[in-house]
């Protein structure tokens, strides 16, 4: 008998700290770094007004697909949103698209669970930027299923380390390179919140 | 009893950790690439977009934001400066796949002599290939626009019969590669080698009863390995 408590405790103390382990992995991919660590010269913010397809949930991420989601079996794990990026000192209101899909390099071992994102910018009259980025929600779901021992913060920087890309420009802004980080301020925001950040350092190359 | 209980750590240990590496992660539906071989070198691949039943619909709150929506489009005007329509569809192959998903936007920006010239951008999002980003100066502005008949709204032109006048295909690219053809900006992960050109066509299948039509859009892509 105390054989077996002491194999069932060992077991479960194994799979206990195995789990704390994934959960809290010190080798987890990297986000992008927080301002001014990235140095962007151009900063927008953009309030939430919805969107088709996957929800940000952990349970999306893990293959159970979201109410909103698409019903065709190529994009069931696409996301798609449209918002206006506020005009702000430097740059009036731009319009932007944002499409993302499930990562084909997510991996719960390497603390990996997020999105292919691309972004479309338009600012009237003037043209327009293309972003393409990696993104990695793992914090983010990470600190909502231990939300009872340590509560989320209220925002994250998705936005994988050297993986947002200012890819080009047209009109305008044809030339421009650079990058660019985004940061989710409190997802389950309603409309009409400041829903999140987009932090870009552009150059223009001609 | 120290070694059973170590023993029996490391199993527990162990089950967690392959379970959580075996987990299924989800995997997007590849379809096969439907490409052809072009004479003179690259491939050509089409996708094909068929309005008005692959628009995506827009979350209605975006219509306060954007100023103004028509069917599958937002419209953002700054005061000044021409409109900027914003556009979501889904996206098929030749064979009517759904393959991705694709976003466009549109603006008028002043060209080099300071004329006025409509610009488009833009993404094909294919889940389970990556991303093509594409560019094109446009023939004439086909971006959303309110028309005296249409009681305030916004409509996209060529999604009424009367825009067609008898055609039943139009060039909407004029630039600004070689032959009047768009420009592939940039691709990720199966596209990442790839550069090239591309042409954005559309054509009318028939004009309903109402004045609207339905169509494809066909964005017909050639390209090759970046030098």
């Amino acid at each position: 008998m105390i054989r077996f408590l002491l194999g069932a405790t060992g077991l479960l103390a194994g799979m206990a700290t195995a789990l704390v382990a994934v959960l809290f992995n010190p080798l987890a991919a990297p986000v992008a770094m927080r301002s001014p660590e990235f140095g962007p010269n151009l900063v927008k913010q953009y309030e939430s007004p919805g969107f088709r397809g996957l929800d940000l949930g952990p349970v999306s991420f893990l293959g159970q697909q979201g109410s909103t989601g698409f019903e065709e079996p190529g994009i069931e794990d696409v996301r798609v949103m449209m918002m206006v990026l506020e005009a702000d000192d430097s740059s009036g209101k731009a319009l932007a698209i944002k499409l993302s899909a499930l990562s084909a390099d997510n991996s719960i071992l390497q603390g990996q669970l997020g999105l292919h994102s691309h972004w479309n910018i338009v600012w009237p009259g003037q043209g327009s930027y293309l972003l393409t980025g990696q993104e990695n929600y793992w914090p983010l779901i990470r600190d909502e299923l231990v939300a009872s021992y340590r509560p989320p913060r209220d925002r994250y920087v998705v936005t994988s380390a050297g993986e947002g890309l200012l890819a080009g420009g047209a009109g305008r802004f044809t030339g421009v390179s650079g990058a660019y980080a985004e940061t989710v301020i409190d997802e389950n925001a309603g409309p009409g919140r400041l829903h999140g950040l987009l932090e870009m350092s552009v150059s223009q190359n001609r | 009893m120290a070694r059973l209980f170590l023993a029996s750590f490391l199993a527990g240990a162990a089950v967690v950790l392959v379970a959580v590496g075996l987990y299924p992660l989800p995997d997007p539906v590849r379809y096969a690439s439907i490409i052809s071989v072009v004479p003179n070198g690259g491939r050509q691949e089409d996708f094909v977009i068929h309005w008005p039943r692959d628009r995506i619909e827009l979350p209605a709150q975006l219509h306060s934001a954007a100023g103004s929506m028509t069917s599958g489009a937002a419209i953002l005007a700054d005061p000044g400066a021409a409109p900027a329509s914003g556009e979501l569809f889904k996206l098929r192959d030749v064979e009517g796949n759904v393959i991705g998903v694709a976003g466009k936007t549109t603006t008028l920006v002043s060209d080099n002599d300071g004329a006025a010239e409509s610009v488009s951008n833009w993404m094909l999002m294919i889940p389970s290939r990556g991303t093509l980003s594409l560019s094109q100066i446009n023939r004439a502005d086909l971006s959303p626009r309110l028309v005296p008949e249409s009681g305030g709204r916004y409509i996209i032109p060529a999604e009424f019969g009367r825009f067609w006048a008898g055609s039943t295909r139009y060039r909407a690219t004029a630039g600004p590669a070689a032959d009047e053809r768009g420009r592939v900006m940039q691709g990720t992960r199966e596209f990442a080698p790839l550069s090239g050109s591309y042409a954005e066509t559309w054509e009318l299948d028939g004009v309903r009863p109402d004045g609207t039509t339905e169509g494809k859009i066909v964005l017909s892509t050639v390209l090759g390995i970046a030098p």
